[in-house]
């Protein structure tokens, strides 16, 4: 099994007919099942090739994206308000690229992956907004990513930049209400209800606030599964068997329908929120257990399992 | 130098338990709470809370049935089709998916470049795919998509797919099944007895072939249940259509059935595929060196020194895989099957009984998570090695 680059490499260099043979006969045609083999995945990938291809050449009718991309991207989102995601994307490029530039430096991979990162989806937002110029928002975001970038990094070289790395928590805590304040309206803003939060933009909000939060939520779990304390490494037990033994589905209904009904009736919940809750409280029971499971690496008979990360235990055991 | 005094919470054994005690307590008033405003609600909606509902007549009709079922029928009736449905679509599941995941899996460790290829787009595409829209692929783009039945795809004479479903083969159990079972269940026991007897002995050397003579004793036992009751177990039932009209014989899967039939087994197939790798890969290459300086045979190799190595590595992980399948087939409303999800979904709608309703599913799923993880821990506990 050696590495098809390498291999390619090697092989389709003009003199290497030879070499390519043997490669194929080593690889493809050595024994008489391989020969099978091969030729049944030659038949399934011409079959599925031609297949795919008639589909995507005549018969799909790819106009149908195209009109509907604005609906697909930020569904009902209101149109003369358009320039507030606009400006929250912007936000979302240049924070990121900014952060990494004081950390990283000139990380050349990191600065141009965040930027082609940005592009991408730059790139899809553009189509669905009429009235700009896509290159000229292509343009304008790469240049903002670049540019807040190169920020940081002029920070970085300063004498007095090296401590600003201990402050980046809190520019992302702000950027993420300024970007709740964006999307949502309020404090000057026309507000937009959230039941006009659709599409990929809805997708990213709800995984991103539901990963941040879950993870706070999953350590915690992950701790109290491991505590001494018998008490509240039942609790903690018992609620990650219980959501784990669950689909994500059945929480989702359960944080619809249940959470108003477990609440005071004059407390209204915003659906978009019980969403997130539903989510949050299946996603720490996962996390929960990946963290137990890194942290609690108790070889077998060994008898008693280290203390996590080699500290001594926060509390004397009970 | 004063000896310290001793108070209460210098003492070892305070702080643990005084916060546990805490918890506790807030635990209590959280519960407490939410219960408190749960009944002020409830009463606010004029809803009781209790399971009599349940004995109502449930009004709605259910597409696919596998016991006899009208809308006449009770709730309870209604969600025990429900749950059939769900444990019929978790089992074959659960088979195919295995069946499947092992042979791509093995697939990717083939010494074929083209068909280790193949089995990696396969894995890549549909492990980063979300199940929903695979779901929805099966069901709108190949089973909705399906020509009419005058139309059909056959693929060996009646054995199509149409708009109708899939058409299969099917096979209808006879009453001589029971005769049959016992025979081949003898038949089998003895054969394994056979089987590890010879197989001892070819490992020390002696000519044997242990394969050979385990099918010679289960043939000769199914002989045995042919002679006793002279017919076969099952009729064999070839699909047939009539007049491009009727399906006369054969079974006939449903396009919903089929989606989620397929889309399950297809994207778990994908986890246990990278399971199986991994746990053939987790197997030291000395392994294999060793065996083969004994002189163990390539085939005896892989039966005897890497596969019970690798399944140690395989199980637990297999064991969360089919917890998901299991958890996952609650998918099947956004294809219209109606599992239990989606019939206690009808349910609440009907009745908005949420409490109750929630209650039940949570305690179903549960148990049936339960069930699988007990079955395959202690399958696990039998093939761990024992450590003294």
């Amino acid at each position: 099994m050696e590495s098809w680059q390498t291999l390619l490499k090697t092989t389709f260099g003009p003199s290497n007919r030879k070499i390519a043979w043997i490669w194929v006969r080593q690889n493809l045609l050595n024994t008489w099942y391989n020969v099978l083999l091969t030729l049944i995945s030659l038949g399934i990938i011409v079959a599925t090739l031609k297949g795919l291809g008639t589909w995507i050449f005549t018969q799909a009718q790819w106009e149908v994206v195209v009109v509907n991309f604005r609906l697909m991207v930020v569904g009902r989102y209101p149109v003369e308000q358009l320039w507030r995601l606009w400006l929250a994307l912007l936000l979302l490029v240049a924070v990121p690229t900014f952060s990494w530039g004081t950390i990283q430096g000139w990380g050349r991979r990191a600065s141009v992956m965040v930027a082609c990162a940005g592009v991408g989806l730059m790139g899809a937002m553009t189509l669905g907004l009429q009235g700009f110029s896509p290159v000229a928002w292509l343009a304008l975001i790469t240049g903002v990513g670049v540019g807040a970038g190169w920020l940081g990094v002029l920070i970085q070289q300063q004498s007095w930049g090296k401590s600003l790395k201990t402050w980046l928590p809190l520019l992302w805590f702000v950027t993420f209400f300024t970007l709740l304040w964006l999307i949502g309206g309020g404090l000057g803003l026309t507000a937009v209800s959230t039941t006009f939060w659709n599409g990929f933009l809805l997708t990213l909000l709800v995984a991103m606030v539901s990963i941040v939060l879950s993870f706070p939520f999953g350590v915690l779990l992950a701790l109290g599964r491991q505590s001494p304390l018998p008490v509240i490494r039942t609790v903690s037990t018992g609620y990650i068997e219980l959501i784990r033994g669950l689909p994500l589905i059945g929480i989702l209904f359960m944080a619809q329908v249940m959470l108003p009904l477990l609440l005071p009736p004059q407390i209204t919940v915003d659906q978009l929120v019980r969403a997130i809750a539903g989510l949050t409280f299946f996603s720490a029971a996962y996390l929960a257990e990946t963290v137990w499971a890194v942290c609690n690496p108790s070889p077998r008979g060994s008898g008693k399992p280290p203390e996590p990360w080699g500290y001594p235990p926060p509390l004397p055991s009970a | 130098m004063q000896p310290k005094k001793s108070r209460p919470w210098h003492h070892p054994k305070f702080w643990p338990w005084a916060i546990q005690f805490l918890v506790l307590v807030l635990m209590g008033l959280l519960l407490a709470y939410c219960g408190n405003n749960l009944v002020a609600n409830l009463q606010q909606k004029q809803l009781g809370f209790g399971f009599d509902f349940l004995g109502s007549q449930a009004g709605f009709n259910i597409g696919e049935t596998s016991i006899p079922y009208t809308p006449t029928d009770t709730y309870a009736k209604a969600l025990r089709v429900g749950l059939i449905n769900s444990l019929r679509i978790m089992i074959q599941g659960l088979v195919f998916a295995t069946l499947i995941g092992t042979g791509v899996g093995i697939a990717r460790l083939s010494s074929n470049w083209l068909v280790r290829q193949l089995a990696t787009i396969y894995v890549e595409l549909l492990r980063n795919v979300p199940l929903l829209l695979q779901l929805m692929f099966w069901y709108f783009a190949v089973f909705l998509s399906a020509p009419p039945l005058e139309r059909r795809i056959q693929f060996i004479g009646d054995f199509s797919l149409s708009q109708q479903g899939l058409l299969l083969p099917n096979f209808l159990p006879k009453l001589s099944l029971l005769p049959w079972l016992i025979c081949l269940g003898i038949g089998v026991a003895i054969a394994q007895w056979v089987f590890r007897t010879l197989l001892r002995r070819r490992i020390e050397g002696q000519p044997a072939s242990p394969w050979f003579m385990a099918i010679i004793t289960i043939l000769f036992w199914g002989c045995i249940a042919w002679v006793l009751t002279k017919e076969l177990p099952w009729n064999f039932a070839w699909p047939m259509v009539q007049g491009n009209k009727t399906v006369t014989a054969g079974l006939l899967l449903t396009p919903e059935y089929s989606a989620i039939l397929f889309g399950l087994t297809f994207y778990t197939a994908a986890f246990i595929a990278e399971i199986v790798r991994g746990g053939i890969l987790s197997v030291p290459k000395g392994q294999w060196e060793a065996a083969r300086s004994l002189g163990l045979p390539p085939n005896l190799t892989l039966q005897k020194v890497i596969m019970p190595q690798a399944m140690r590595v395989i199980v637990p992980p297999l064991t969360s895989q089919y917890l998901n399948l299991a958890k996952n087939s609650s998918l099947a409303i956004a294809v219209g099957y109606p599992d239990l999800y989606s019939v206690s979904s009808t349910t609440f709608n009907q009745t908005g009984r949420a409490v109750e309703v929630i209650l039940l599913l949570m305690a179903t799923y549960l148990v049936i998570s339960l069930i699988i993880s007990l079955v395959m821990n202690l399958y696990n506990r039998r093939i761990q090695i024992v450590e003294r």
